[in-house]
């Protein structure tokens, strides 16, 4: 009432004296990027007399010429601007960092950054400005301390492992972090809901007797898909990697393995903006294998079967398969999005298109996405709103791996075609060779996976007072995802072709309601609370059929097959549910001393009653030091908080093994029977003894900002002891089984993570940099009744040891080529020279006694570089990443040294250097060497294939190498064009930006392979660092603009 | 809406989506109390019993140990070892031994224990399916016993044993693990489950392949005389292989050896079984894969004939002789196979291994008959006529050779020594003969070993992850 009457006095006044009065028109714009500041509040000193700026920026005032003004608005730094202003004015806000950042996003909602005690890594949209990765999991590599992200293979949608400060659990999946999009736990990575399997039953490879090579790899046909590719990044307004305890135990018994939460877009108050982003560019193979042409191919293998009393090879044709299969592309990326908001409606309104043919032959990729968040606020108390995503994402390269490699492998002196024109399926005159096989030709195949999926939450809040919000939401996960691979038919091997088809359905449905309390008590005491509960039910269907008898290629559906040759190969239902109670509690005393606590009680249908409820609690506090009068005098720290937690979180395993955890489970044997009787096998012993492993993590951490934040500073040490390790271990076998799941290990992860954050301006130059380093030490304490376990994974042999790190390689000693004999040399276990493989001995020896522990595939330093450098309109980018520590088995490498086998597959060129003469210094032995053998203690018999080649074995050294890299992930230059001449044009523009863009361009690593960062396993960490011509990463060069309406 | 209101709307949505929904059972996986409540998931369970016997019975050392460790076989080095009088403890597929016969055992334990608790279908049929679990039980044990047991075979009843367990597995905590009982304890649970299991197993089944597969009062017998045999409880023996030989309805003889072992040029054609079959392990025409022995036995990957052997046979002995041939290695792409040079037995003639496996032969129990009447009465006319009623069979209609008389055989030693050495010709690659000679205190296929390297060790995985609750045999 006195403001109005004050306004009112003021008006009379103006009627009444004439004092000189004048209209200001002004625009208050963003120093940052030039948009309107909405909102903002222009007030003139010493009334409350103003106006606020509308949604194009403007405002309009009268003011006395003596009046002056201040402009302020949320998240800039407040200007005063004196008496003699002129009428017409552009006010540039500079944003106030240290107030933007304020909030950050943790589990069930935000809390102001400064007062946060537990560990987050975050990565916001700025840094994914350019982002050109089909998922947001690549796009943060070497971006989060501790964060490792590795990509499994080149192949658009392929899996991704990420692991969170070192490995948690001994079971792949169960290393995956959880994963929550606006508040919805999606369907995340891992093998088990993401692998397509697309096994043939003939596979038309013949292979009866002949050599084999010992601890081989062979090709599974399947692919693992990346779940995030259904998600386009350019939605993305910030990731929180939650990290310790006490920012991932509110996520209970999944967040043992750190949990990402992802944010998508909001509209910001102002007009309706409207943002183009288009880019393409094109893409190749990092990198080609150095193979054997005809001629070479011929002579080697001449030598070495005629020196067996074998025929030549004489075949004439010269084909470079690799060449053949690999084509130059084309990728683009549309990307549109419409957002804007007024102080009740707010909207963001997106749409995407993603073409990416990927540098093998007829392997596609495209993904369509929309979204639409919206939230209404229809008065003080009452809000609601949605943030519906909608994602189809097309797949076609699903038989990109096996192309490349039957490319590779395929003998140079055949042809593609026969003289009729026709496939060539045969071998000519080679003596030998992998039979029915032709990579262009397989290229013509159907192999496809088809993702329909949306993540969306529909959300109520309550908001009775300012301090009090009730918030009620339901999220859903819904994928539909059909995949389907159809051989054509081919002469000889698969006369009528083959289909399947496999329709995956995962649905999952989340109701959360949480309380938020904030409130300020007294001055001193700040109270923020949220108690909430959370029931999430998932149903995950999957159906299998398959034919193999189809009248013409012609006819693609399974419908359309011989009705005898179809089968239903699966069709199951798998079900869980979870209901959980929570609740966090921080009080901040004096804005100095932080403290916090969490507990959430989770209930699994998974587990049996006995078992089914578990408790997850943590503790924190933080000391802002720099509230403190003793560092009154250390001007330059502007903001010092010493942090620790502790606390515990848990993980929930996956599939069907984890059901009724204390009861015996039988499962109907479909593929033998005793006679007359059917048999029901048992799955799995009942387990009453069985407990949820737990996690407990000790963090440490200071958070520093320094000379007015243009220096932060963020260090933590972790200590994570997992406790009841569930694994399943040898018990004695007169009790019928080998093994069964127990809590009997215990393991330890402890490490560094250091991360700086800065920025140097001189004029209009401008430097960001920004470097992380985390190190991770994992070490087994207590394993199972043996201490030990080898040949955990299926290749690689990967070995546990109680006091090691956990996936260790555990070889065979490989010592070099005798240069007097041309034999190889081998360290046994004894530490004698040997001329025999020991991996030979298994018959007669306790082989295991000869292995060495030689590393892991986990690095034990990572991190990565970003630089950004901006001169007037311009701009160029660098990011880097990094490993240290890690060791790659080089399989690839391993399988072009393999010429012994029937297969009689192409070569590296390093075959060409094999040993001739004595005195010959080599590493590659002479081709018929006295490692290609029958294992000691073993007598052939005629036509028996008991003969192996451990020269090419992969539990060998020989192809162990250090896979440390150094890599220029991106390099970019973008230009803007100036602001004069965009308003030349009405202004229509507001912003445009033009960038060139290259990706992989450099790496720098001792590792002999194409890219020191696939892995044949997809996501199983474990399972790492093995490397199978796994397809390389693609180095792609793109253009792109970035436009603002 | 007020704030109360909409903390009642809360405390709803809450209390809806309440424990209840937690209980949800999986779709394709049967757990335990619901198997045991269902006939005929039980006899699903059953049939997975009897598989996993079949599996431990011919998988690895199973069965082939029998003939490769004596002179009727040469053999690899790799199962050389097993000749070599020192095993090593850490060997595999003694390991594998072991185990596979615990699972089923563990699966027999399962029904024996689990049927009377849960089960609430026909009294009778679950009696009949705990007694062919009994049967299984006591069949793996005493198999068990032959290859593990200290001097079991060799009259040492107080020697070491196995760890007898007889209760399901149900989670593995320190306080599970029992030591060896002593071989006659071990005799003792075998006969007890086999007389058991007689009470109440039917004389057949109603099919002839359910009855010449599964336990029957028949099978149980047989299995009771070689039992009682290897006991060295000779009255025993002849009593119950007595028992089966009066069973002429349902056991004889066959005219012809091609009969029992015919030839198979087929894997998916159903080969039939003979009246000459008690026990047999039903493969041939049947989706249980391959019977495990036609690689060691037919390829001869591992073991052939050793030629002395064959010149040990008669003249005109159809077993040295149509029993006898050499296999062949398919060659794709040529059509011509390799011919294998060295010789192998016919009674595994399918390529690929799916030949029918015999347990229990009538001509065993003939044979038992015959040499446990001599060791108990001496001399007698019963033993030399089931002795000829054996050899004539092997010889054609028109070779039959001179019956034996009593006064071909100067002392019962005489007559019992023909009665094993036919027994050599009749059961020779069929897993027999390494007993045969232990409980006859003769050299395996070498001399000069002790009685202590006629016995497997207990795979040293058990000793060490038992902390020495389970101890070594002695002599490793």
């Amino acid at each position: 009432m006195v403001c109005f009457s004050a306004h009112l006095l003021a008006q009379d006044g103006s009627e009444m004296i004439p004092i000189r009065k004048k209209e200001v028109v002004g625009k208050v714009i963003s120093a940052d990027d030039g948009s309107p500041v909405v909102g903002a509040t222009i007030l003139i000193k010493g009334t409350t007399l103003g106006a606020a700026a509308d949604r194009d920026g403007f405002f309009k005032l009268r003011v006395d010429e003596n009046d002056s003004l201040t402009i302020r608005a949320v998240g800039y730094k407040p200007i005063d601007l004196p008496s003699n202003f002129s009428k017409m004015m552009e006010l540039r806000l500079e944003p106030n960092l240290a107030v933007l950042k304020e909030v950050a996003i943790v589990g069930y909602g935000t809390q102001d950054k400064r007062d946060i005690t537990g560990s987050i890594s975050s990565v916001n949209k700025k840094q994914l400005e350019y982002n050109n990765e089909l998922s947001f999991d690549n796009a943060i590599i070497g971006k989060a301390a501790g964060v490792y992200v590795s990509s499994s293979s080149g192949v658009p949608g392929s899996a991704t492992s990420i692991v969170i400060r070192g490995i948690t659990a001994l079971s792949g999946d169960a290393n995956n972090p959880l994963i929550v999009i606006d508040g919805v736990p999606i369907y995340g990575t891992g093998r088990d809901l993401n692998t397509t399997n697309f096994s043939p039953t003939s596979s038309g490879l013949t292979g009866f007797g002949g050599t084999r090579v010992s601890s081989n790899y062979s090709q599974a046909y399947e692919f693992e898909r990346n779940p995030l590719a259904n998600l386009n990044p350019d939605d993305i307004e910030s990731i929180e990697i939650l990290k310790d305890a006490y920012a991932t135990s509110i996520y209970g018994s999944r967040g043992a393995a750190g949990v990402i939460l992802v944010t998508t877009k909001r509209g910001n108050i102002g007009k309706p903006k409207l943002r183009v982003r288009y880019l393409t560019g094109t893409s190749a193979p990092m990198g080609r294998y150095n193979l054997l042409n005809s001629s070479e191919y011929n002579d080697i293998y001449s030598r070495f079967n005629t020196s067996r009393g074998g025929q030549p090879f004489v075949s004439e044709d010269n084909t470079d398969w690799q060449n053949e299969v690999i084509r130059p592309v084309i990728t683009k990326d549309l990307g549109v999005s419409i957002s804007g908001a007024d102080d009740r409606f707010s909207y963001f309104i997106s749409g995407g298109l993603v073409d990416q043919p990927f540098y093998i032959i007829n392997q596609d990729f495209k993904r369509f996405t929309g979204r639409s968040n919206m939230e209404y606020k229809s008065n003080e108390i009452f809000s609601f709103g949605s943030n519906i995503s909608i994602s189809h994402t097309a797949n076609d390269a699903l038989n990109a791996q096996t192309i490349y490699r039957d490319a590779i492998l395929k003998a140079p002196n055949l042809p593609i075609y026969n003289d009729d024109g026709e496939y060539n399926f045969g071998l000519s005159s080679n003596p030998y060779g992998i039979n029915n096989s032709n990579p262009i030709a397989l290229a013509n195949n159907i192999n496809n996976v088809v993702d329909t999926r949306t993540v969306s939450n529909f959300y109520l809040e309550v908001s009775p007072a300012n301090w009090i919000t009730f918030k009620s939401e339901a999220g859903f996960d819904l994928i539909s995802s059909r995949s389907f691979s159809r051989r054509f038919s081919a002469p000889g091997f698969l006369p009528n072709g083959e289909g399947r088809e496999s329709i995956r359905q995962n649905q999952k449905i989340v109701f959360n309601n949480l309380m938020t309390i904030k409130k300020l008590l007294h001055d001193d005491h700040f109270v923020s609370m949220v108690v909430g509960h959370s029931f999430e039910k998932s149903n995950e269907q999957f159906n299998s059929i398959f034919a193999n008898n189809f009248p013409d290629d012609n006819l693609i559906s399974i419908g359309a097959s011989d009705p005898d040759s179809r089968r239903v190969t699966a069709s199951n239902i798998l079900k869980w549910a979870l209901t959980s109670y929570f609740a966090r509690l921080d009080y901040r005393f004096l804005d100095k001393y932080l403290f916090g606590a969490t507990y959430r009680i989770d209930g699994s249908s998974r587990f049996a009653r006995n078992a089914r409820y578990v408790g997850f609690p943590s503790f924190s506090a933080g000391w802002r030091l720099s509230e403190e009068s003793f560092l009154d005098n250390m001007t330059f720290i502007t903001d010092l908080k010493l942090r620790g937690s502790i606390g515990f979180a848990g993980i929930q395993g996956g599939g069907a093994s984890t059901y009724y955890g204390n009861q015996g489970q039988y499962q109907i044997n479909q593929d033998s029977r005793y006679g007359n009787l059917n048999i029901l096998s048992i799955q799995q012993p009942p387990n009453p003894n069985l407990n949820w492993q737990k996690t407990r993590t000790l963090d440490i951490g200071i958070d520093a900002s320094l000379w007015n934040d243009r220096v932060t500073v963020i260090i933590d040490y972790y200590h994570r002891r997992t406790k009841n390790l569930l694994f399943s271990s040898s018990i004695p076998r007169f009790l019928g089984f080998t093994a069964h799941e127990q809590n009997l290990g215990d393991m330890q992860n402890s490490g560094l993570e250091f991360t700086i954050n800065t920025a140097v301006r001189r004029g209009n130059f401008e430097w960001i940099p920004s470097f992380n380093i985390s190190s991770n030490r994992n070490k087994v304490l207590k394993l199972n009744f043996e201490g030990e376990e080898v040949g955990f994974t299926q290749l690689g042999e990967t070995y546990f040891k109680e006091g090691e790190p956990a996936g260790l390689f555990f070889l065979y000693q490989w010592h070099g080529v005798d240069p007097a004999t041309g034999h190889p040399l081998w360290l046994d276990g004894d530490g004698e020279i040997s001329t025999s493989a020991p991996e030979g001995r298994w018959r007669i020896d306790n082989v295991n006694r000869h292995r060495m522990i030689m590393g892991t595939p986990i690095p034990t330093l990572f991190g990565g570089l970003s630089n950004t450098f901006r001169y007037k309109n311009w701009e160029l980018l660098t990011t880097f990443s990094f490993s240290y520590g890690n060791k790659m088995l080089n399989g690839s490498y391993a399988t072009l040294m393999t010429y012994s086998t029937d297969d009689a597959n192409n070569l590296d060129r390093d075959i060409l250097d094999f040993w001739r003469l004595p005195g010959h210094q080599t590493s590659v032995p002479r081709l018929n060497n006295n490692s290609i053998t029958t294992p000691e203690g073993e007598t052939t018999a005629v036509g028996v294939d008991a003969i192996y080649d451990f020269t090419a074995s992969r539990s060998n050294s020989r192809f162990l190498e250090d896979a440390s890299y150094i890599r220029m992930r991106t390099l970019t230059l973008a230009y803007r064009l100036p602001k004069q001449l965009l308003l030349r044009y009405g202004n229509v523009v507001s912003n445009f930006r033009i960038f060139i863009q290259g990706t992989n361009l450099l790496t720098f690593t001792k590792y002999t392979g194409l890219d020191p960062e696939v892995s044949a396993f997809g996501s199983d960490a474990l399972a790492g660092g093995v490397d199978e011509l796994t397809l390389p990463q693609a180095r792609m060069i793109q253009l792109g603009v970035n436009i603002d309406f | 809406m007020r704030l109360r209101h909409f903390i009642i709307y809360l405390l709803l949505i809450t209390v809806i989506a309440c424990d209840g929904e937690l209980d949800i059972k999986p779709d394709d996986i049967i757990v335990e109390g619901d198997v045991y409540q269902s006939q005929v998931l039980a006899d699903r369970a059953l049939g997975d019993c009897y598989h996993l016997f079949f599996i431990a019975s011919t998988s690895g050392l199973s069965y082939s140990l029998g003939d490769f460790s004596t002179d009727i076989t040469e053999c690899s080095d790799f199962n050389e070892l097993f000749n070599s009088g020192d095993i090593p403890t850490i060997d595999a597929r003694v390991l594998s031994l072991w185990t596979q016969y615990y699972a089923a055992i563990n699966i027999a334990n399962n029904l024996i224990v689990k049927i009377p608790q849960l089960a609430s279908y026909n009294e009778e049929v679950q009696l009949r399916q705990v007694a062919e679990a009994k049967f299984i039980r006591a069949f793996s044990y005493f198999s068990l016993l032959k290859y593990f047991g200290s001097g079991a075979l060799m009259g040492d009843m107080g020697g070491l044993g196995l760890p007898l367990q007889l209760t399901p597995f149900e989670g593995y905590t320190p306080d599970k693990l029992i030591p060896r009982s002593t071989n006659d304890a071990v005799y003792d649970q075998i006969i007890q489950d086999l007389e058991e299991a007689y009470e109440i197993l039917p004389v057949s089944f109603a099919t002839a392949l359910d009855t010449r597969t599964r336990g029957t009062k028949g099978t149980v017998n047989a299995l009771l005389s070689r039992v009682y045999l290897y006991q060295g409880n000779y009255e025993e023996a002849a009593n119950k292989a007595l028992l089966v030989l009066e069973e002429t309805s349902l056991y004889n003889l066959s005219d012809d050896l091609l009969k029992v072992f015919p030839p198979n040029p087929n894997p998916n054609i159903v080969i039939p079984m003979t009246s000459e079959h008690i026990l047999c392990f039903p493969v041939s025409g049947n989706n249980m894969g391959n019977n495990r022995l036609g690689g060691a036995y037919y390829f001869k990957r591992d073991i052939w004939i050793n030629d002395d052997f064959l010149d040990m046979h008669e003249e005109g002995d159809l077993r040295a002789d149509t029993l006898v041939f050499n296999g062949y290695v398919p060659n794709p792409p040529s059509s011509e196979p390799i011919l294998l040079p060295r010789k192998t037995t016919f009674k595994f003639n399918e390529p690929t291994a799916r030949d029918n496996v015999a347990v229990i032969r009538l001509s065993e129990i003939m044979l038992t008959r015959a040499e446990t009447l001599a060791r108990t009465i001496g001399i007698n006319q019963e033993s030399i006529d089931l002795l000829n009623q054996v050899r004539d069979r092997a010889f054609k209609v028109d070779e039959k050779p001179e019956p034996f008389e009593l006064s071909d055989f100067p002392d019962a030693e005489d007559l019992i020594e023909r009665i094993l050495l036919e027994r050599k010709f009749e059961l020779a690659f069929e897993g027999h003969l390494r007993f045969d000679l232990i409980r006859t205190g003769k050299d395996l296929k070498y001399p000069g070993f002790s009685d202590d390297q006629k016995v497997l060790p207990i795979p040293q995985f058990e000793i060490e992850i038992s902390e020495g609750v389970i101890q070594q045999n002695p002599g490793y």
